[in-house]
């Protein structure tokens, strides 16, 4: 996997008790470069830096329908899906990519859900410069 | 993954009935280096070492939240969160991770529960001296 993705390893965060009608800045994963770090501040994707995910993981405090995406907009568009599961009750999942997921340069990784109610997430992989 | 990240091989214990009020020393996962042991001591880090965690084991009695997190307090600050989750009783993760999570230079990983009930956790990873 390491020789697909090479670049600045990050995390990214997102946890909501209602990420159901956010808006495109709302939906964001906020992201942090930790290797090194003495403090954790958050990125800001430059135009020709790309987000490649290796890792994701994510739970729901009730039912409901979960999308993972990337683009420009606050829609999942063809092409955009990371993830997209109907999920029960205090459940998620948590996996590994062996290809990871490639973002639109310059596009945050989202996260927008059908139920209002506590989710919480956080995905791993690198930031590239294209 | 292997490949960014070198280091000294650990694996760090946390065991606790009851996770919801400890100070941030109580809420540490317990270290130790494994490579050619022949006794097990617990790890004490230096200011300039960082924990790279690799590897996630968590698993609870009770529903709880969990709460995996770095940092120099016992609250989960921004860019700290490490797994969180709304977990149902007897369930757990076992996680590994592509990318690894860099906790903040000097800081343990340590566990926070919103509810008393047994949770067990392990973790592994390298100890980079930065």
């Amino acid at each position: 996997m390491t020789s697909i993705a090479q670049g600045q390893p990050f995390h990214g965060e997102f946890t909501s008790t209602d990420a159901t009608e956010l808006s495109e800045t709302g939906q964001r994963f906020t992201m942090y470069r930790s290797q090194g770090a003495t403090v954790k501040t958050a990125v800001t994707l430059a135009a020709n830096e790309q987000v490649v995910i290796t890792d994701i993981f994510l739970h729901c405090e009730l039912a409901m329908t979960v999308w993972v995406f990337d683009g420009a907009n606050n829609t999942p568009n063809n092409g955009e899906s990371i993830l997209r599961s109907s999920f029960a009750i205090n459940s998620g999942c948590g996996f590994q990519l062996n290809v990871p997921h490639y973002c639109l340069q310059g596009t945050y990784p989202k996260l927008k859900t059908s139920t209002a109610a506590k989710i919480d997430a956080i995905i791993r992989g690198f930031i590239v410069k294209n | 993954m292997t490949g960014f990240a070198h280091g000294r091989p650990f694996h760090g214990e946390f065991s606790s009935p009851d996770a919801t009020t400890m100070d941030e020393e109580s809420q540490r996962f317990t270290l130790y280096l494994n490579k050619g042991a022949t006794v097990k001591t617990a790890l004490a880090l230096a200011a300039n070492e960082q924990v790279v965690i690799t590897d996630i084991y968590v698993h609870v009695l009770a529903n709880a939240n969990v709460e995996i997190f770095d940092g120099p307090n016992e609250t989960a600050d921004a860019g700290e969160r490490i797994l969180l989750g709304s977990f149902a009783a007897n369930t757990g993760y076992a996680l590994t991770l592509n990318v690894p999570h860099y906790c903040r230079q000097g800081t343990y990983p340590k566990v926070v529960n919103d509810q008393a009930g047994q949770i067990d956790a392990t973790i592994r990873g390298f100890i980079v001296k930065n």
